[in-house]
């Protein structure tokens, strides 16, 4: 497992063409076959995750209590542990942190440069085929029109948030609530809203960092409000 | 119908009283707060939902009795979080949430940072956690 964990990202996860692989829907299964190891470093994060969220439920139910998490963003959330499928049977609300916009660590704009910030590429041609490979693999190309680096790390458009809202809706039964969570600091609350309501989601929850010097929790609730009631 | 939630309560608020009413006003149906009884009964006397926030591997300060141990037996951060299968940092969150259950003002627990080794790229992430598992020092 551990040579497969290395040379997957040393190989896969380090190199140009091994995007490119990943991107590919026709070499992306190969990939994994080639490193078996890796998807099982990976299922055994998930379980460790699986159960300790189960040992925290058996508590809260018992004392007539729900749980709910604040999960990474699909995309990333088996890189992390995050099993959306093992964890929906314990878990009455799951919220995706999708965060668009530059500036904190769950942001996917962050994450996603974090991943390819250790390719090397030799012009700006390679760089452009790397963005292209790690956007498409992401299921991101249509959110991006970004041939750097620097221009990926500035964010997504707000179908960005929508695509991810679909791709976790598509991982869940009826039995847990999908309320993501997206920052009242975006600049169009009601199309974020909507498409997050479009794309399935059963609520829409928002976090404020504060401190802005304007208090955007009516705008929030406003757009909330039009989407979901 | 489904309704839109505020998580993490206005704490800057000098009247978090007044505040939890404003939310709710607003057409807020859910506060999500930090483990504070006094938030919570203020919340709910506003007619909101409460959910109580929980950081679920954080290791507190001074508490060496939930590091994990190196090879050679001394106690260290699992870089800024704790390893997600100590069992005593399991208990402590357990203990967290078991704070909270009697009071009636709470209607749920949000759990945050469930992740393997939150904090970090995850592409360095894939790749400590090999290197640590191999007993190498990170980014050696």
């Amino acid at each position: 497992m551990r040579s497969d964990v290395r040379g997957f990202g040393h190989e896969i996860l380090g190199t140009l063409t091994g995007w490119e692989r990943l991107a590919d829907e026709s070499s992306r299964e190969s990939v994994w076959d080639e490193y078996p190891g890796a998807a099982d470093w990976l299922e055994f994060r998930s379980r460790f995750i699986a159960d300790f969220v189960a040992e925290n439920t058996v508590v809260a139910r018992e004392a007539g209590k729900l749980l709910g998490a604040y999960l990474y963003s699909p995309v990333f959330s088996r890189l992390v542990g995050q099993d959306y499928s093992a964890l929906q049977e314990h878990l009455a609300v799951i919220s995706p942190m999708i965060y668009r916009i530059e500036g904190w660590e769950s942001v996917l704009a962050t994450k996603i440069c974090s991943l390819v910030s250790r390719v090397a590429t030799t012009n700006n041609s390679e760089e452009a085929r790397l963005v292209k490979a790690v956007l498409e693999f992401c299921g991101l190309a249509a959110e991006s029109t970004a041939t750097s680096r620097e221009e990926l790390a500035r964010g997504f458009s707000p179908g960005a948030i929508a695509s991810e809202t679909a791709r976790a809706r598509a991982t869940l039964g009826d039995t847990t609530r999908l309320i993501p969570i997206v920052w009242t600091e975006y600049e169009a609350p009601a199309d974020t809203v909507a498409g997050v309501k479009a794309a399935g989601a059963d609520g829409v929850s928002f976090f404020t960092a504060g401190g802005s010097g304007r208090d955007l929790a009516p705008v929030a609730a406003r757009a909330g409000h039009e989407a979901f009631s | 119908m489904d309704l839109p939630h505020l998580p993490l309560f206005d704490q800057s608020s000098e009247d978090p009283a007044a505040r939890a009413a404003e939310l709710f006003e607003m057409g807020f149906d859910t506060v999500v707060i930090p483990m504070d009884r006094e938030l919570a009964r203020v919340s709910k006397s506003a007619g909101l939902n409460v959910w109580i926030c929980t950081a679920t591997f954080l290791v507190p300060p001074g508490a060496g009795d939930v590091l994990a141990r190196g090879v050679y037996g001394v106690p260290r951060m699992w870089f800024r979080s704790g390893f997600p299968g100590l069992r005593s940092l399991r208990d402590n969150h357990l203990e967290t949430v078991r704070t909270a259950l009697p009071w009636p003002e709470v209607d749920g627990f949000d759990l945050d940072d469930i992740c393997f080794l939150p904090r970090l790229p995850v592409s360095r992430l894939f790749l400590l956690v090999s290197a640590t598992r191999r007993g190498k020092k990170p980014g050696s």
